[in-house]
């Protein structure tokens, strides 16, 4: 953990609540002050803290909540068009949140006026991916791996970026951006800001292995190692400072630095990664011994969002090599698991593990 | 006639300049000796290092025990060799003997996790702690690349220091005089990395 810094974990959770309403409950650990308000359309849960160690939204109810993000030490809960009223019960470590249906709730005269707003909702809307960004590995003069036949990882990552981009928008209707689509010398903070400046759901990084040993083979998935950067936390994170507004005025920004905008999602990121390592053995695609594993990986650490660096192979090993290239079945299944991921993440997660099963 | 002996010079100036030799002669063998006890002597901060292990021997050929880290036989993480290495006589210098031990090509059986022909172009600590090691550009130009060896490449030079050098806290590689993103395009350099024990197996 960071020293000197307050993260509380926190984990929440959707279910429906007898016929008609829904119930969030947010639980958190340690127990940590914290303020419940409805801003427009959005429920948000403040905590006293720096930043927050939080879980994927488990359940899918997107009548009640469409999406959550964090904002700073706050969860932002978009609420769908069924909320009419909510009721919270706050205890020292769990908050109850009873979202009630408009039903149940005293007359809203504002939705009279928009009946279509509740049927234009899709009940299969993705909760909480819409834009997912792809990075391709290397590029230009940053070649990456040579693998003996000639394969070179700046064109292969490429390649099967343009596969999985195509595979996610056809399949899972997200939009996806490419962190480089022509051979350019990217450096990693700016495909890191990429994904920021979009507000992408996910950051994507695909590249390929090496190693001195050619029998060693298979595909990993990385995330960021925070024991990695816990001097550069003890400053604190999230800052808050007041910022001049067109018109007059401030308005008070949280400034987190760009060198921990990874931090408060590196559990998320870690369950990520399991996801998919997951998901690629289950297509029967080669994997390393530590199929999952964390590493201070610069072109994750800038990513404000759940971020992990896919190897796909070892280029020096000659199978692996031989069978990336061809881009036959392993290419497909690698792009296979990748999208099968986002739907899972897309329909909700069944439990959320406390630890990654794969270290 | 009487003959007339050639008047002695005087013996009194002869006498002092003598012994105005013979105390600058004293003092410069007690300022050499000075020098060679502070030179030489061991520091305290490395008390409870592998490097205060320096076996007892004249100054210029004392070695002490180090832990050099190299590739284990399977290639997927370092494994620790205790190696003799030339004794430093401060922090700094047994810094750089300690990288300059761990840059020489692998012991017999053994492989190296920096690529050949990289070089120490310069080593400083600061005073919190934090060791910048300058190596030459065939860091980057040798390396073949990927997460995995460039990971045990940058973690062979942080935990040769770490591990050595309780004063050492952190290693910032820098290439060619130069702060570097990475080495290969995945490790964040940009920052003094800490020791990080996960990427070394106990034992040969």
């Amino acid at each position: 953990m960071l020293v000197d810094l307050r993260m509380p974990q926190v984990a929440s959770r959707i279910d429906r609540q007898g016929a008609v309403n829904g119930r969030l409950v947010v639980e958190f650990q340690p127990a940590t002050a914290h303020r419940v308000s409805r801003d427009g359309g959005n429920l948000v849960v403040r905590f006293e803290a720096d930043q927050l160690d939080s879980s994927p939204l488990v359940g899918v109810l997107p009548d009640f909540v469409k999406s959550v993000r964090i904002d700073g030490p706050a969860l932002v809960f978009e609420l769908g068009p069924k909320v009419a009223d909510i009721r919270t019960t706050e205890e020292s470590e769990r908050i109850v949140i009873d979202l009630l249906a408009q039903a149940t709730a005293p007359a809203a005269p504002a939705r009279a006026n928009q009946p279509q707003d509740t049927p234009s909702v899709d009940p299969t809307a993705p909760p909480s991916v819409r834009t997912i960004v792809i990075d391709p590995g290397h590029g230009g003069d940053d070649e990456g791996v040579h693998g003996a036949s000639g394969t070179i990882e700046k064109d292969l990552t490429l390649q099967v970026a343009k596969r999985l981009k195509a595979a996610l928008e056809s399949r899972g209707g997200v939009r996806v951006l490419l962190a480089r689509d022509g051979d350019d010398n990217v450096p990693v903070d700016r495909r890191a800001a990429l994904a920021n400046n979009n507000k992408a759901d996910l950051f994507i990084s695909l590249h390929a292995n090496a190693s001195m040993k050619p029998e060693i083979r298979g595909a990993q998935v990385l995330s960021l190692n925070l024991d990695d950067y816990k001097r550069r936390g003890q400053g604190g994170v999230g800052a808050s400072k007041p910022v001049p507004v067109v018109g007059g005025g401030t308005r008070v920004i949280d400034a987190v630095p760009w060198e921990l905008a990874q931090i408060p999602f590196a559990s998320r990121s870690a369950l990520l990664a399991s996801m998919v390592a997951q998901h690629l053995a289950d297509r029967n695609v080669p994997m390393f011994g530590r199929a999952t594993d964390v590493a201070p990986l610069g072109v994750l650490v800038g990513a404000n969002m759940p971020a992990v660096l896919v190897e796909m192979g070892f280029l020096t090993n000659a199978d692996d090599e031989r069978t990336l290239a061809s881009g036959g079945d392993v290419v497909g299944a690698l792009v296979d698991a990748i999208a099968a991921t986002v739907v899972e993440i897309r329909n909700g997660i069944p439990q959320p593990p406390a630890q990654r099963p794969i270290r | 006639m009487t003959a007339t002996t050639p008047a002695k010079p005087p013996a009194k100036p002869r006498s002092a300049r003598t012994r105005w030799l013979v105390a600058v002669a004293v003092v410069g063998v007690l300022t050499a000796a000075t020098w060679a006890l502070v030179a030489f002597w061991p520091p305290r901060s490395t008390t409870n290092s592998p490097a205060a292990s320096a076996p007892s021997a004249p100054a210029d050929a004392r070695r002490i025990h180090a832990l050099l880290f190299y590739v284990s036989e399977a290639g997927t993480e370092l494994v620790e060799s205790s190696r003799e290495i030339p004794y430093g006589a401060t922090p700094v210098q047994q810094a750089r003997l300690i990288v300059e031990a761990q840059l020489q090509p692998a012991p017999g059986g053994m492989t190296s996790a920096i690529p050949a022909g990289t070089t120490m172009r310069a080593l400083f600590l600061t005073a919190r702690g934090e060791a910048y090691v300058d190596l030459s550009r065939e860091v980057v130009s040798g390396h073949s690349g990927g997460s995995l060896d460039e990971a045990l490449t940058v973690f062979t030079i942080v935990n040769a220091l770490t591990v050595n050098l309780p004063t050492v806290s952190a290693v910032q590689i820098l290439v060619d005089g130069k702060a570097v993103d990475t080495l290969a395009g995945h490790i964040d350099l940009r920052h003094p990395l800490e020791r990080s024990l996960k990427w070394v197996r106990k034992g040969q």
